[in-house]
C-alpha cells in the first residue's frame, strides 16, 4: 500500500515541486494551500506523513501542529516543517511538540523524499 | 432906530387919520351919551313915576286891607309911602324936565297930597274903629276920583316923559349909527393902519429881531463854544477815564461781563469776549443766558444764572464749584464766577457785573492732583504688595541670597542662606564676608568678584567657585553678583546669589561623556552603513551573475530553440524562469533601496511625454487586469504636460503601483489611474476597490517585506519592496507620495505627484 503524504504550501511551485517529488518516490500526494483545509484534509485523510511550510497564509506553522496535535485522528502524524527564514519562526515552540521536524528551503530534490521516509520511520 | 422918512410921513398922516376919526368917534360917542343920559333922565322920572304910582297904590290897598281885617300888619307900605312920595317928588322937580312935565308935577302934588291926607284919615278912623266912617268915606269916592286922576295926570306926565324918552332914544339911535360908522370906519383904518403899521413894525421887528437874532446867535455861539470847550475838555476826561477803564478791563485776569437790569448783555472785556466766544458788537443787547451758557461740571446740567439771583436780590453771588462756561464754538472751560449788582448814585439797581475766570488749569491741575494722590496711595500700596511678594520670594527662592553694602559687610541674607551654610543670622548680618563662617568665604576669586569686577561692570553672572567649604564639603558654587541701586540716593548694595551647582556639574559631566560615547558610537555606525552599501554593491553583483544564467539557460529551453519539451518539462522550465526573474527583480529592488538609503542614487533626467508612457504602462498590466477579471479605469487628460524625469524610474513606478493594484483586489473588482496637472506638478492617483490598509498598518506599508496575512498575498507576486522603493523614487525627484484607505476591504488609494521641472533632491 502506498504511502500518504499531505503537503501544505501557500506557494504553487512548492507544491508542485514537493508532489513531484514524493510521487516519483511512490508516494500518494494530497495538497493543502492553507493551514486550515490542511488540517481538515490531514484528519479525513489520515496521511503517514505532514509537510507543512512554517508560514502559511492563516496561521503559524507551531500553531497549526498544536492543533494538529489535538485531533485524535492527527494526532500521531509526524509533521516536517519546511522553513526558509534564518528567524526563529516559532522553531523553539515546534521543537517541544512531538514528532516533528525540519527541512531547510531551497529543498534538495535528491534526498526529500529519503528524508521524508526516514522521518515517517523514526516513528 | 432908524425910521425911514417916507414912513415916518405915513405914519404921520395914518395917524393923523386915526386921530381926527377918534375924534369924530368920541364927539358922536359924547353925543351918545348925551342921549344915553337923557334916556337914562327920562327913564328915571318914568321910574319914579312909576314907583310912586305903585307906592300909591300900595298905599291905598294897605289902608283897604286893614280897613277890612283891622290887621296892621296891611300898614306897612302905607308907613313907608309918604315919605317915600315925597321923596320921589322931590327927586322929580329936581331932575331936568321938559315944561309940560313940570306942568304934569305941580298937578300932580297936590292930588296926591290929598289922596295920602285921605288914605290915613281912613287909617285913622279905623283905627279908632271907626269903620263905617271910613267905609263911607271910601263910598264916597272921592278917595277913588282922586285916585283917578292922579292916575290919569300921571299917565299924562308919563307919557310926556315917554316922549322924550323916544327923542332921546331915536337921537341915540342915530347917533349911535354914526358912531357905528365912524367907528367901523375908524376899525377899517386901524385895521389897514394897523396891517401896514404890522408890516412896518414886522420888517422893523425883523429886522431888530434879525439883529436882536445875530446878536443872540453870537452870544449863543459863544455859550455854544464855551460848552463844546466844556465839552471837549469832559470829553477827554471821559475819554481819559474810559480809557483807563477799558485799559483795567483788559488788563484784569479775569473776564468782565455786565448786563443791565433786565439782564441783557452790556459789557464785555476782551477776555470775556474770548471766553464766550461772543464779540461785545454781537452780544450787545442780548439776554446773558444766550451768551452765558454754564454747566455742571459733575452732571453737565444747566446751571441757573447767578446774575438773575444778583437782579432780583440786589445780593452778590459767590463762586459756585465745578462749573463749566460753553463758549459759542462749543469749546469747554472750567471757570469760577462772581456777581454783583451795579447800583448807581441813588442806590437804584440797574444792572450786574459778574466776573470770572478761566480755571480749568488750575482745575486741571487739581483734578490731576487728586488723581496723582490717588496714584500715589496706589503706588504706595503697591510698593507695599511689593515689597512683602518680594520678600516672600526671596525666602522661597531655594538659591542663597545674600545682599552686601559697599564696604562688603552684609547688610542681609535669605532664609535659604541660613539653611544651606548652616549659619545663623548674628553670625553673618553686620559682618564682612570674608569673616562669614570661619572664612569660609575668604576665597581670592570672590575677592576678585567683589572687589575688581563689580566696581566696574554692575552685574556678574555665572561665576564659578570650586570651594571646600567648612560644613559642606568641597562644592562648586555659581555666583550671580549685582549692583542694586536703591531708591532715593541710598547707596549701591551688592546682590549675591549663589547656586549649588556640584550636583549639575557631575551630571553635565556624565552627559559630556555619554556624548562622546555617542559620537563614536555614530561614526561607528555610519562606518557600517558604509560598509553595508559596498557589501550590497558586491552581493548583488555575485548574485546577479548566476541569475544571468539560470533565466538565460531556462529562457532557451522554454523557446524550444534546441527542441521541443513535453507538457511537464515545460512546466518545469517556466516554473525556473519565472522564480529566477523573480529573484532578478527583488536583487534589484534592494540593491536600489540600498542606493537611495545610502543617498547614492541619481537620477537620469529626460523630457518625458506622461501621457503615452502612462498609457504604455498601463498596458503592460492589461493582462494581469482581465486574468482576475477586473476592470481598469484611466483618467489621463489630453493635455497632460510633459515632465523633466528620470523615465525608467516613472516607469518603476507606475508599474509597481499598478501591480499592486491589480495584486491586492479580488475578482471582479475595478482599479484605476488618473493625472491632473496641478501647478508647477502632476498628481497621479492609482486607485483599487481591494483588500485596503488598516490604520494600525498604515505606517509600516512603507517599510518593507510588509506582509498582510491575508489569502491575496502570495509570496510569489511581489518583493514587498514596491511601494516603499516607488516613494523614494517619488521623493527623489522632489514629489511626494502617500497612501489612504478607509480600512480593511475598503480600497486603496496611492496619491504621488511629480514636478514638472525636475526639482530633484540633491
Amino acid at each position: 500500500m502506498k504511502l500518504k503524504a499531505l503537503v501544505v504550501d501557500d506557494n504553487d511551485n512548492n507544491l508542485l515541486l514537493e508532489k513531484d517529488l514524493l510521487e516519483i518516490a511512490g508516494f500518494e500526494v494530497f495538497e493543502a494551500k492553507d493551514a486550515s483545509s490542511g488540517i481538515a484534509l490531514a484528519r479525513k485523510e489520515r496521511p503517514d506523513v505532514i509537510i507543512m511550510d512554517v508560514r502559511l497564509p492563516d496561521i503559524r506553522g507551531s500553531e497549526a501542529a498544536l492543533l494538529l496535535r489535538g485531533y485524535e485522528e492527527t494526532r500521531t502524524i509526524p509533521i516536517i516543517f519546511v522553513t526558509a527564514s534564518v528567524m526563529p519562526d516559532g522553531k523553539e515552540e515546534i521543537k517541544t511538540i512531538s514528532n516533528t521536524g525540519f527541512i531547510g528551503k531551497p529543498i534538495s530534490t535528491h534526498t526529500f523524499a529519503q528524508e521524508i521516509s526516514q522521518f515517517i520511520g523514526k516513528k | 432906530m432908524k425910521i425911514a422918512r417916507k414912513n415916518f410921513a405915513f405914519l404921520a398922516g395914518m395917524a393923523l387919520v386915526v386921530f381926527v376919526m377918534v375924534l369924530i368917534s368920541l364927539w358922536a360917542f359924547s353925543k351918545i351919551r348925551e342921549e344915553a343920559d337923557g334916556r337914562k333922565h327920562a327913564t328915571d322920572v318914568l321910574d319914579n313915576a312909576n314907583t310912586l304910582m305903585s307906592l300909591l297904590i300900595d298905599a291905598e290897598t294897605g289902608e283897604r286891607g286893614y280897613l277890612l281885617t283891622g290887621d296892621e300888619t296891611f300898614l306897612e307900605p302905607f308907613l313907608g309911602v309918604r315919605d317915600g312920595v315925597t321923596a320921589h317928588l322931590a327927586e322929580l322937580r329936581r331932575t331936568p324936565l321938559t315944561a309940560p312935565a313940570y306942568e304934569y308935577l305941580d298937578t300932580l302934588a297936590p292930588m296926591i297930597e290929598a289922596k295920602l291926607a285921605e288914605l290915613s284919615l281912613n287909617i285913622q278912623l279905623r283905627r279908632n274903629n271907626d269903620l263905617s266912617a271910613a267905609l263911607a268915606n271910601i263910598r264916597g269916592s272921592q278917595g277913588k276920583s282922586l285916585m283917578d286922576s292922579i292916575r290919569t295926570e300921571m299917565n299924562g306926565f308919563i307919557r310926556k316923559e315917554q316922549d322924550v324918552l323916544a327923542q332921546h332914544d331915536e337921537k341915540f339911535q342915530s347917533n349911535m349909527g354914526y358912531l357905528l360908522i365912524t367907528i367901523i370906519t375908524l376899525n377899517l383904518f386901524s385895521l389897514l393902519y394897523a396891517f401896514l403899521f404890522m408890516r412896518f413894525i414886522y420888517k422893523e421887528t425883523k429886522n431888530q429881531l434879525k439883529n436882536l437874532v445875530h446878536a443872540e446867535t453870537l452870544h449863543l455861539l459863544e455859550i455854544q463854544e464855551d460848552l463844546n470847550n466844556q465839552l471837549r475838555h469832559a470829553n477827554v476826561t471821559l475819554q481819559a477815564s474810559e480809557g483807563k477803564l477799558t485799559a483795567t478791563l483788559n488788563s484784569i485776569g479775569d473776564a468782565v461781563l455786565a448786563t443791565d437790569s433786565g439782564g441783557c448783555v452790556t459789557l464785555l472785556n476782551p477776555l470775556a469776549e474770548k471766553l464766550t466766544g461772543w464779540t461785545l458788537a454781537e452780544a450787545n443787547g442780548r439776554p446773558m443766558e444766550e451768551i452765558f451758557r454754564i454747566i455742571n461740571e459733575e452732571t453737565r446740567q444747566p446751571i441757573k444764572m447767578p446774575i438773575a439771583d444778583t437782579l432780583a436780590n440786589g445780593t452778590i453771588q459767590g463762586m459756585a464749584n465745578h462749573t463749566i462756561l460753553i463758549s459759542r464754538t462749543g469749546q469747554e472751560y472750567s471757570i469760577a464766577d462772581n456777581c454783583a449788582p451795579i447800583q448807581n448814585r441813588e442806590s437804584a439797581l440797574i444792572g450786574a457785573v459778574m466776573v470770572f475766570r478761566n480755571v480749568t488749569e488750575h482745575r486741571e491741575t487739581e483734578i490731576g492732583l487728586s488723581k496723582a494722590n490717588k496714584e500715589l496711595e496706589f503706588v504706595k500700596r503697591t510698593a507695599d504688595v511689593a515689597r512683602e511678594y518680594s520678600e516672600s520670594i526671596i525666602n522661597t527662592v531655594r538659591e542663597p541670597l545674600i545682599s552686601l553694602d559697599q564696604d562688603l559687610r552684609v547688610v542681609s541674607a535669605s532664609r535659604s542662606f541660613y539653611e544651606v551654610f548652616k549659619v545663623k543670622p548674628e553670625e553673618t548680618v553686620g559682618q564682612l564676608i570674608y569673616d562669614l563662617g570661619n572664612k569660609q568665604w575668604d576665597i581670592p576669586k570672590l575677592r576678585e568678584l567683589l572687589e575688581n569686577i563689580l566696581p566696574q561692570k554692575a552685574t556678574f553672572g555665572n561665576y564659578e567657585v570650586e570651594h571646600d567649604f567648612a560644613d559642606i564639603g568641597r562644592r562648586v558654587m555659581l555666583l550671580n553678583a549685582r549692583q542694586i541701586q536703591r531708591m532715593s540716593g541710598k547707596e549701591k548694595i551688592i546682590l549675591l546669589a549663589i547656586e549649588d551647582i556640584t550636583e549639575r556639574r557631575k551630571v553635565e559631566k556624565g552627559l559630556e561623556k555619554a556624548h562622546e560615547e555617542l559620537e563614536e558610537l555614530t561614526t561607528e555606525l555610519k562606518r557600517t552603513a558604509r560598509a553595508k552599501s559596498e557589501f550590497l554593491a558586491n552581493m548583488s553583483h555575485e548574485l546577479r551573475t548566476p541569475l544571468n544564467s539560470i533565466n538565460g539557460f531556462s529562457e532557451v529551453l522554454y523557446d524550444e530553440i534546441f527542441g521541443t519539451l513535453n507538457e511537464k518539462q515545460k512546466k518545469y522550465v517556466n516554473n525556473v524562469l519565472v522564480s529566477g526573474k523573480h529573484l532578478l527583480l527583488l536583487i534589484n529592488q534592494i540593491l536600489d533601496m540600498a542606493k537611495v538609503e545610502a543617498g547614492k542614487m541619481k537620477l537620469a533626467l529626460s523630457i518625458l511625454p506622461t501621457k503615452s508612457l502612462l498609457n504604455e504602462i498601463s498596458l503592460l498590466v492589461a493582462d494581469m487586469v482581465r486574468k482576475k477579471n477586473l476592470q481598469m479605469v484611466l483618467e489621463i487628460p489630453e493635455d497632460l504636460p510633459d515632465i523633466e524625469a528620470d523615465e525608467l524610474k516613472v516607469k518603476e513606478i507606475i508599474y509597481n503601483l499598478l501591480s499592486n493594484a491589480v495584486k491586492f483586489t479580488p475578482e471582479g473588482g475595478v482599479i484605476g489611474m488618473r493625472a491632473k496637472k496641478a501647478g508647477p506638478a502632476i498628481e497621479i492617483d492609482v486607485w483599487d476597490t481591494g483588500i485596503g490598509i488598516a490604520p494600525e498598518n498604515m505606517g509600516k506599508i512603507f517599510e518593507g517585506f510588509f506582509r498582510v496575512d491575508t489569502p491575496y498575498s502570495r509570496v510569489t507576486e511581489g518583493t514587498g519592496l514596491g511601494l516603499p522603493l516607488s516613494k523614494k523614487m517619488v521623493e527623489l525627484h522632489g514629489g511626494e507620495l502617500s497612501a489612504t484607505s478607509e480600512g480593511l476591504d475598503k480600497g486603496t488609494l496611492i496619491h504621488f505627484s511629480l514636478p514638472i521641472i525636475s526639482a530633484k533632491v540633491a
